[in-house]
């Protein structure tokens, strides 16, 4: 498990990282999400050991991770901005990360990229922004370390290859319990990826939840009533987040179990009732608004 | 497969591929390193061997000259040592350049390593990279060189003082440019601070010295150039004073002497190899990863650098005024001088912070720092120009004084024997005056005296000298002092007229080397004494027999109350030529009784004085008709002001009183000697005696050259010149 406690980090006047404690669960699929600056490239070079925090700790499975090799040898970190050695090949990335991860499989890389489509014996500078990153992932899940941490990687794959770098990370969670822990600034590319999902902004955390319990906890309706007291009777009792009208129809983002509301609203008599699947930008967008964030600025593009 | 399954071989496959591609500077550095190392030696010793073949050298000559050329490409008299500095330059940028790239810091940190690991990873792998690429050449170079026969002791000597030199400058240079590397976020700014560490303390050295000379009457030239913490200047001092003042004799001993003349310089060069190691380890410590992509990382330390680049700054543009103007140098100027530093610091500033950003907006920012760098300016300049330090005016405590020396250099010798300049700096080394209180008492007046007068007078009021105090704690103190003519005749016979003084200033006390040298050079020695009367020749005499009767003379006779009012009467040439060389001029005085018993025993005496019998004619020249020398000083007359030069000839036939007039009141301009006062000369006229012999000069004149005292130029002289 990794435990960020109390994590303070600033560069110079810019306060990048203000006291965020977060946990990581181990064998679950992390996101962190967040706008430009939110503080998720340094989070995560934080658990990466590559910056100290100014206040606060990163413990990896209870050791703190900086200048810490044997911790480090848990943790595989993806760039943003990934850098291969001048003038490498795949293969050669491979040999030199062969001698830095005492796990790392180096045919079972090759197999990948052969999978993937992608030449081990070509200059790496001459492949795709896209290349590149598949290359970096392949090369973070042959590493064979619990915790691969990848920053904006998945920005940018097409989907067939995402599909395929989603698979893998299952199948490597299903083996020996990988961790991925994914920094994005866009939701809808972790929605279906993520098991949990962490909200920065301005280096802070406005939520840390797992993304089942948050569509478990949270139904959107749409529905008529007759008259405004069969309404009445529907909404009395229900911890209601949003609720938009148009016209006769209502369209309400409520939190509860789906029981218990489709409960509620038959006492209401609606002349029509439907429970709808929430996105994961709904979700956010309605808890942050209760706790007085207005992110749809930020969040949907 | 996983890296845990790995072979040995493959482990060591995987070594070498790492190092190939993180220090591929190594491949660039190969050839160039083979190319200096193997061709250098392949073409000199062939060089050599073709010299040889056309002009008939012997073997033995030969192979001395081949190890030469040996050890001219890797001995200690090599130039190998820029290659070194290059290539330490390019490991540390290669090793370490990672630290200015974040995706790099990110790759790299982010393995399961520790900083501490890293950097040693970093250092071991240069290291171990320079030991193979130069241990691998040099001794094939070696190799190559034991082939063509162009070894031996002295070369092997010779190349591995080098090699171990080389060593010690590549670590000093590499932890140099770490450090640099360590204190910025830029590869630029890093390239500047190296090149910063690199001339620092040279620049600072040569600033204290102009600024010396500037503003310090008494600051003497003798004093040393004090660059201290600098390899640049250690190696390159080093390699001059190794080419230039190597013995000619190429011998093992020789190899070691240079060695351990240099070894100083070395350790220098050492101790900043150590210090800077010392701050890489603290900054690498202290350096975050996300500071990649400043300029300094440490604000800090670049507040410091960005105050003393300005201040070094603005005092080199106040050094170029006083050097621009240096000789109608005044009191008025040292304004213009203050004001050209304050604005010089003041700009600089500026650009700095445009530098350092790379953002014009910047110019007009950082003030605090740059108007501390401009109040500290005004401070140096006001300490200096108040001298406020004491400098002219300081003259040690007696009981802190273990010797004294006046450094005037013995010009009569001019000497070849293949360790340089032969006597150079002989007073530093052999004078030492124990009569501290006197010496201190004669300094006093001195200083006063450089302050005082107007040493740069039309004519000499007064010596001008420089002296040293070597301190009890080791230091060394030199001032240049100007003690009038005037001065105590009692306290200056007290120094100059001491065994100490003399056998300190004369060669000829510690002229071993050339006795040796002119002894087995007989048949190429030759002996003439010169003086007015004309020149003989006798070359039995030996120099042995010379400087035993010049230190006879000298020990007895060369006191000040003495050589203030006298000049030499003539000079006894001695030369010897052939693969080294010995010119030695004695002077002889009327009291050198030694010099004259073994001139007249060997018949070469010639009379000093001129009798009218072997005059053709008397010219004497007035060179300021119509004026008092004391005009030139006072400002009557300017300097470059033109005024024609009047002359009157006399006869000695026709003219035979004036002759015999004349012939008493002079005396010689031909032969000068130490410690003559020459304010008893009256420069404004010069005369000339052409003499009736057939004994002509170098340049064919047969003129000898004399001055008339003061108040005893003949009234028929003046009324006929003027």
């Amino acid at each position: 498990m990794i435990e960020l406690l109390d994590l303070d980090k600033s560069y110079d006047d810019i306060k990048a990282v203000n006291r965020v404690s977060l946990s990581i669960m181990d064998g679950e699929v992390f996101g962190l999400v967040g706008t430009n600056g939110a503080g998720k490239s340094t989070i995560l070079r934080i658990i990466a050991g590559v910056i100290q925090p100014d206040l606060g700790i990163v413990c990896v499975d209870n050791r703190p991770v900086y200048d810490n090799p044997d911790v480090k040898k848990d943790i595989f970190y993806i760039s943003d901005d990934q850098y291969f050695l001048p003038n490498s090949s795949p293969e050669d990335m491979a040999e030199y990360y062969e001698g830095i991860y005492e796990k790392f499989d180096k045919l079972r890389f090759y197999k990948m990229c052969n999978g993937f489509g992608l030449d081990t014996k070509r200059k790496i500078s001459t492949f795709s922004k896209g290349m590149k990153k598949q290359i970096s992932i392949l090369l973070g899940i042959c590493a064979g370390t619990k915790y691969l941490l990848c920053d904006e990687t998945f920005d940018g794959l097409d989907p067939v290859v995402r599909q395929g770098v989603k698979s893998l990370f299952a199948a490597e969670m299903e083996d020996r319990g990988l961790t991925p822990v994914i920094a994005s600034h866009n939701l809808r590319e972790l929605e279906d990826i993520c098991d949990h999902v962490g909200l920065l902004h301005k280096g802070g955390v406005i939520l840390s939840e797992d993304i089942s319990d948050m569509k478990l906890n949270m139904q959107k309706v749409q529905c008529v009533f007759s008259s405004d007291e069969d309404e009445k009777n529907a909404l009395e009792g229900l911890d209601i987040l949003l609720h938009e009208k148009r016209g006769r129809l209502h369209t309400i983002t409520m939190r509860g179990e789906r029981e218990e509301i489709e409960a509620a609203f038959k006492r209401g008599n609606p002349v029509f009732f439907e429970v709808l699947a929430l996105s994961l930008e709904e979700i956010f967008i309605s808890e942050t608004e209760v706790v007085g964030y207005d992110i749809r600025k930020f969040i949907l593009q | 497969m996983t890296s845990g399954n790995l072979s040995f071989s493959e482990k060591i496959k995987n070594q070498k591929k790492y190092i190939t591609r993180t220090l591929w500077t190594a491949l660039v550095a190969l050839p160039f390193v083979a190319g200096y190392f193997i061709f250098g030696v392949i073409l000199l010793v062939s060089r050599c061997i073709n010299y040889a073949a056309m002009y008939g050298q012997s073997d033995v000559v030969l192979k001395a000259e081949k190890c030469k050329a040996v050890s001219m490409v890797m001995g200690i008299n090599s130039i190998a040592f820029g290659l070194v500095t290059l290539v330490a330059i390019a490991f540390a940028f290669q090793g370490f350049s990672y630290v200015f790239n974040q995706s790099q810091m990110d790759f790299y940190l982010s393995q399961p390593t520790t900083r501490f690991q890293r950097l040693r990873k970093n250092y071991v792998n240069a290291f171990v990279t320079f030991l193979i690429i130069f241990g691998l050449v040099e001794l094939i170079a070696f190799l190559i060189a034991i082939g063509m026969g162009a070894v031996n002791n002295a070369v092997l000597f010779s190349v591995l003082i080098e090699f171990l030199r080389s060593v010690v400058l590549f670590l000093t240079v590499y932890n140099v440019t770490v450090l640099a590397i360590m204190l910025s976020g830029t590869m630029l700014s890093a390239f500047l601070l190296t090149g910063f560490f690199a001339i620092v303390s040279v620049a600072i050295a040569a600033e204290i010295r102009g600024l010396k000379e500037i503003f310090f009457k008494t600051f003497s030239y003798s004093e040393g150039f004090g660059a201290i913490l600098s390899p640049l200047y250690d190696r390159l001092y080093a390699w001059y004073k190794t080419t230039f003042n190597y013995d000619d004799v190429f011998s093992a001993k020789a190899v070691f002497d240079s060695a351990k003349g240099n070894l100083r310089l070395d350790i220098d060069t050492l101790i900043v190899g150590v210090i800077a190691f010392i701050f890489v380890i603290i900054f690498s410590k202290k350096r975050k990863a996300e500071m990649a992509g400043k300029s300094f990382v440490f604000r800090p330390f670049r507040w410091c650098i960005k105050v003393l680049v300005s201040i070094m700054v603005g005092t080199a543009a106040g050094i170029l005024v006083y050097m621009m103007n240096d000789y109608v140098w005044n009191d008025k100027l040292y304004i213009m001088m203050c004001v050209i530093m304050l604005l010089a610091t003041a700009l600089t500033g500026c650009f700095i912070e445009v530098i350092l950003d790379a953002n014009i907006r910047r110019f007009t920012k950082g003030k605090p720092s740059t108007i501390i760098a401009v109040c500290m300016v005004l401070l140096m300049f006001v300490i200096l120009r108040g001298d406020l330090i004491g400098y002219d005016s300081y003259v040690p405590a007696p009981e802190k004084v273990e010797s004294c020396a006046i450094l005037e250099d013995d010009y009569n010798f001019n000497v070849w024997i293949g360790r340089g300049v032969f006597g150079d700096g002989y007073c530093e080394k052999h004078m030492h005056i124990t009569d501290v209180d006197s010496f201190i008492k004669l300094a006093s007046i001195g200083m006063d005296g450089r302050k005082n007068y107007d040493t740069d007078s039309y004519y000499s009021k007064g010596y001008d000298l420089s002296i040293l105090y070597r301190m009890k704690d080791g230091r060394k103190i030199y001032r240049s002092i100007f003690v009038p003519y005037d001065t105590d005749e009692a306290l200056m016979d007290s120094i100059i007229s001491s065994e100490e003084y003399k056998k300190g200033h004369y060669i000829c006390f510690d002229d071993e080397a050339i006795r040796e040298m002119t002894g087995s050079n007989v048949g190429n020695n030759s002996v003439s004494y010169v003086s007015a009367g004309g020149r003989k020749n006798d070359d039995t005499i030996t120099y042995s027999e010379i400087s035993d009767a010049y230190r006879k003379d000298i020990l007895e006779s060369a006191n000040y109350s003495y050589l203030k009012y006298n000049q030499p009467i003539g000079s006894l040439e001695f030369s010897s030529n052939g693969t080294h060389y010995v010119n030695v001029s004695v002077p002889v005085y009327e009291n050198s009784t030694n010099l004259l018993k073994l001139l007249k025993d060997h018949n070469i005496y010639v009379e000093p004085k001129l009798t009218p019998e072997m005059i053709s004619s008397i010219r004497v020249d007035n060179y300021y008709p119509g004026y008092n020398i004391d005009d030139i000083d006072s400002g009557k007359l300017l300097r470059d002001e033109e005024v024609m030069t009047t002359s009157a000839t006399y006869d000695p036939v026709k003219n035979s009183e004036e002759v015999s007039e004349i012939l008493q009141d002079i005396i010689t301009s031909d032969y000068n000697g130490n410690w003559y006062d020459y304010s008893q000369k009256d420069n404004k006229f010069s005369v000339v005696i052409m003499r009736k012999t057939d004994d002509s000069d170098y340049y064919g004149s047969n003129g000898v050259y004399y001055s008339f005292l003061k108040g005893k130029v003949p009234e028929f002289v003046v009324k006929d010149t003027e």
